[in-house]
């Protein structure tokens, strides 16, 4: 049976690759079926979830209907059969994105990640698995605020270094989950140096209070020639209030502590704080969105802190 | 005389383990003790003050669930920024089990608690704020109230006058798992769901809510940073 089956993959694979389904604007909803597991991108694991059910038939229990790709991809009908043609609709979009059709429904960039090896010069997205995401236990700072228009990394960086965030750094520290893929920040900004041990041993912070920064850090979606239908081209950021502590270095406070400097009646985390600081800094229009990123990122550092975002996101047009 | 010397305070050491051991176990040893809540805006919340919460029904899987404990209990009140834009906030937020975020090395990135509760007036967080982008899936029913998943892995329940969002690092099936033992943890919440087998409430209309308006809260001065002080 399996040799069967892989001759009919590779038949195929050779009627596939010499009728390319070509990829044109706005289209993401048309082969959005073929990406079973709903991670924006057609790839290996839509294709193993499909091929293990090759070969069967209703009412065969591994039998489902989203499996059953054609004809329903297009009139909308099932012949109620996962055959060569239901793999054909998923091999020939292998490597299709959302974000290549320009979908304003993607869902690129919600969280960023930590790795299990230190983040930093010299490390590299190779190592963490990048055909997977990463998994919720690797969440670290939520993505809390989209730059977009024409946010490139030098535009962004030069909108920082005008609004309140004046000292970039360049240690690629923070990972981000990009269309199926690790990829490193592009725009690291903060109000000053931050760090609580910026020359040396030891590790504790010199003068209390003077090394707190807001700061954030962004990641360019996709390449800076892909835009976004809606977005242009846009970059999500990581904003937060660091705060710091002598014995341990610093952290996000569950509680922001100098609300005032935000506005009356403001409460919330240092994810908080630093999204609507970002919007101060900003002065201008902007928009929002409730993405729900509310994942509590424990520190330990600072006495035991469950600071999380309250889940709206900021738009802020750039250019 | 030095043997004795040491043998006195071998003796004494171990009946100060041994008393700190059964102070433990008389206190109980799932007690949490959190700092007071703050008046304004919110703060840490203790299980007896979780308890009294009479804002919005509150729920939660109790003291302790498959072996996990309370680490935190917090409450958030945020009246929204002034120009009015996104609406207020205020939830409950549950924390269960611990997690480790490894030596200092690997940065400043913290780590995930096992599982996460959090409850939101229904009005403040109702299913048309989630963004098309951040919904995984299609809605469907959870013990009849209406669920929803997002992209980053919460499920988000609507019943009643509430929205309880459940997380779970161990994945989608453990996070309904865990929907499906909710349970009230104030009396609102309890006059609802009593048990973990009582269906819950389907949500209320969204044409029913009404801007919410917090009472109007006093300016709270922040103390000034500390000067800077050098630490030896």
């Amino acid at each position: 049976m399996w040799r069967v089956f892989v001759l009919a993959v590779m038949v195929f694979l050779a009627l596939g690759l010499g009728s390319p389904i070509m990829a044109d604007e706005g289209e993401w909803p048309k082969h959005k079926p073929a990406d079973f597991n709903a991670d924006c991108v057609i790839d290996i694991i839509d294709m193993q979830m499909i091929a293990f059910r090759y070969g069967v038939y209703w009412p065969n229990p591994l039998y489902e209907n989203r499996f059953d790709l054609d004809p329903y991809m297009t009139n909308g009908q099932y012949d109620y059969d996962i055959d060569i043609k239901d793999l054909q609709k998923v091999w020939g979009r292998s490597g299709f994105t959302c974000l290549m059709f320009l979908d304003p429904e993607t869902s690129m960039g919600q969280y960023s990640y930590r790795a299990e090896t230190p983040t930093g010069p010299g490390t590299n997205c190779d190592t963490q698995p990048v055909t997977t995401p990463p998994g919720s236990s690797y969440y670290v700072d939520p993505v809390t605020v989209v730059f977009y228009q024409d946010a490139t990394q030098l535009h962004l960086e030069r909108w920082a270094q005008g609004h309140g965030f004046p000292v970039l750094e360049y240690d690629d520290e923070q990972r981000f989950w990009e269309l199926g893929n690790c990829s490193f920040e592009d725009v690291d900004a903060g109000e000053n140096e931050g760090g609580c041990n910026p020359t040396g041993d030891p590790v504790w912070c010199p003068v209390v209070d003077v090394w707190e920064r807001m700061h954030f850090r962004a990641e360019l979606a996709g390449e800076e020639s892909t835009t976004h239908i809606t977005w242009g081209t846009f970059e999500v950021a990581t904003a937060h209030f660091d705060d710091d502590n002598n014995l341990c270095g610093h952290y996000v406070p569950q509680v922001y502590p100098y609300p005032e400097r935000i506005y009356l009646g403001f409460s919330g985390s240092g994810f908080d704080a630093g999204r609507e600081w970002v919007q101060i800094q900003n002065g201008g229009s902007y928009t929002f969105e409730y993405w729900g990123n509310r994942t509590t990122i424990y520190q330990r550092c600072g006495n035991n802190q469950y600071p999380r975002s309250n889940g709206w996101v900021y738009l802020i047009p750039i250019n | 005389m030095r043997s004795r010397v040491l043998c006195y305070i071998v003796l004494a050491s171990g009946a100060l383990a041994l008393g700190v051991l059964l102070g433990r176990f008389l206190i109980g040893g799932n007690e949490i003790v959190v700092p007071e809540a703050v008046a304004q805006g919110g703060g840490r919340l203790t299980i007896k003050e979780l308890q009294e919460f009479s804002s919005f029904p509150v729920f939660w899987l109790g003291e302790e669930y498959q072996g996990l404990s309370i680490t935190d209990i917090s409450y958030v009140r945020d009246q929204g920024p002034p120009d009015g834009g996104r609406p207020p906030i205020e939830s409950v937020t549950i924390i269960y089990g611990a997690c480790d975020p490894g030596p200092p090395e690997l940065g400043e990135g913290g780590c995930v608690p096992p599982l996460q509760i959090i409850t939101d007036r229904f009005c403040l967080n109702r299913p048309s704020f989630l963004a098309q982008a951040a919904r995984k899936g299609l809605p469907f029913e959870v013990r009849d109230a209406q669920a929803q998943q997002t992209q980053s892995g919460w499920l988000h329940l609507y019943t009643g006058e509430s929205t309880v969002a459940v997380f779970s690092t161990e994945g989608d099936g453990a996070t309904l798992q865990a929907a499906n033992a909710l349970q009230g943890a104030n009396a609102q919440g309890r006059a609802r769901t009593s048990d973990t087998t009582a269906s819950l409430d389907a949500p209320m209309r969204e044409e029913d809510c009404v801007d919410i308006a917090f009472p109007t809260l006093i300016p709270v001065v922040t103390p000034t940073a500390t000067p800077t002080t050098t630490i030896p």
